[in-house]
């Protein structure tokens, strides 16, 4: 049996801030109690969420710890994690002991280590995808697959810039409005996925709401 | 102030409560629920199945949204599935790994193998660092996980809440080791970059449809209807407001 006092503490904090943070006309969440009780609830929201943060970060400490003294195939990367994690925890403490602006420390750790690190695998991605585009339809074959290749080299191409070289030859502001039309089928179709997804959103909120999925009752 | 907003905000969620409650309700004069089939989750099925029978582990990855941030209903979602899956996978030898790229995702995941072990009665083989934070950052995160992909001899991935277009190195990564990889997401780049390199993607907001498909019954699928009636609201109100705007005429 799940713990009935967190459902019912979660239904009634939910129905509370969905009434108090968005359906209630301003004219009743104005009231100094519903204001103080929204704000207060979000703090807790904010708070346990930072502690929640720290708690698992705590806890991938304690994997990388476990492999690292695995008796079998000891991980060497997580030693370097380990030791990464040391000495970013020691230069933040030190630079908040010292007084070193925020913006200073994360020009270092940020720009300096995390950025080219994650740039180096935004370049194997782009790799990987286009790869992938290429074995696309060894994998999937009918309309979709063509339209959605299609569609791909279609957009490379004009957003490339290599259609303003035909702009002498055609009718003035034929071109931009070409391109203009064109852009409006992405757009369509992203909005249409859009709505699907926050018709799916709010349903699974619902169920939240309603007792039906209680993802914090483990 | 103008009320007209919130009224149909209001409106919107109490129809849509109302038709979740009424579709969940058991009635002998509606007739059954049949769910359109997807292909993905009926191999989705087979493939815990042979992980099962095989030794091999289940590997369900929750994406990076904050329970607290705006894309928090895929991160729910997300955790369903987890708490579905480990339940389905519960004979397994190797419990399952759960990996996030959230604090507090981390934590409910935790949270969700929990209760699927004690459902199952077998709550002794429930282990917290089954359930962890990969890392902080999108690509950390991703960075983190690949090591799951190609050290914890996995061989069904289930990826399902909110990544990035980054997502697509797991899906290579599990292809290269012939895994199976579902996914399912609600970003839109992310989808593109999935329907590309994952062997079975979901597309749009199939990603919702996912628990009413590993749990049948009740709620889930009650909600699955009413997202289909509301879906053909959206569409009669879209299609008529096209053609009164074209008429000139101004509602809202």
């Amino acid at each position: 049996m799940r713990n009935p006092f967190a459902t019912a503490v979660a239904i009634a904090v939910g129905l509370l801030t969905l009434l108090l943070g968005y359906l209630l006309p301003a004219a009743f969440t104005n009231i100094p109690v519903a204001l103080e009780i929204r704000s207060l609830m979000i703090g807790w929201a904010v708070n346990l969420a930072a502690i929640a943060a720290l708690v698992a970060i705590l806890s991938l400490v304690s994997v990388h710890i476990r492999k690292v003294q695995a008796k079998r195939n000891a991980d060497l990367y997580s030693l370097l994690t380990l030791l990464f994690f040391i000495i970013t925890v020691i230069a933040g403490c030190v630079a908040y002991g010292l007084g070193i602006y925020r913006s200073e420390y994360q020009q270092v750790f940020v720009i300096g280590f995390q950025a080219p690190v994650e740039a180096s695998l935004m370049a194997v991605l782009s790799v990987t995808l286009i790869l992938a585009c290429f074995r696309l339809f060894q994998r999937r074959h009918g309309m979709i697959a063509i339209t959605f290749l299609l569609s791909t080299l279609v957009f490379l191409l004009f957003n490339s810039g290599m259609f303003s070289l035909l702009e002498p030859i055609l009718p003035p502001g034929f071109l931009g409005d070409f391109l203009g039309l064109l852009q409006i089928l992405p757009l369509a179709g992203g909005r249409g996925i859009l709505l699907g997804i926050a018709l799916g959103s709010m349903l699974a909120g619902l169920r939240v709401l309603f007792g039906a999925d209680r993802p914090y009752t483990g | 102030m103008n009320l007209s907003p919130l009224i149909l905000g209001l409106t919107i969620i109490v129809v849509a409560a109302g038709l979740m409650f009424i579709f969940s309700l058991p009635s002998r004069s509606r007739p059954r629920i049949t769910l359109r089939p997807l292909p993905a989750l009926q191999r989705l099925r087979r493939a815990i199945g042979l992980t099962v029978e095989n030794g091999t582990r289940l590997h369900v990855s929750i994406g990076k949204a904050s329970i607290v941030g705006p894309n928090n209903a895929s991160a729910l979602i997300g955790l369903s599935t987890l708490e579905r899956v480990s339940v389905l996978s519960s004979a397994a030898d190797r419990s399952p790994v759960a990996t996030s790229g959230d604090g507090s995702l981390a934590i409910l995941s935790q949270g969700a193998m929990r209760a699927a072990f004690r459902s199952t009665n077998n709550l002794e083989q429930y282990e917290p660092r089954q359930a962890r934070l990969t890392g902080p950052t999108p690509f950390s995160y991703i960075a983190g996980t690949l090591p799951v992909i190609t050290d914890e001899r996995v061989s069904t991935h289930i990826l399902v809440g909110n990544f990035g277009p980054e997502a697509a190195l797991l899906a290579e990564a599990a292809e290269s080791q012939g895994a199976f990889f579902l996914a399912a997401t609600d970003s839109i780049p992310a989808q593109a970059a999935l329907y590309a390199t994952a062997g079975e993607p979901l597309i749009g907001e199939e990603l919702f449809a996912l628990p009413a498909y590993l749990q049948p019954g009740g709620i889930h699928q009650g909600g699955l209807r009413a997202q289909d009636v509301l879906r053909w609201i959206v569409i009669a109100t879209l299609v008529i407001g096209g053609l009164l705007a074209l008429l000139g005429v101004v509602i809202l």
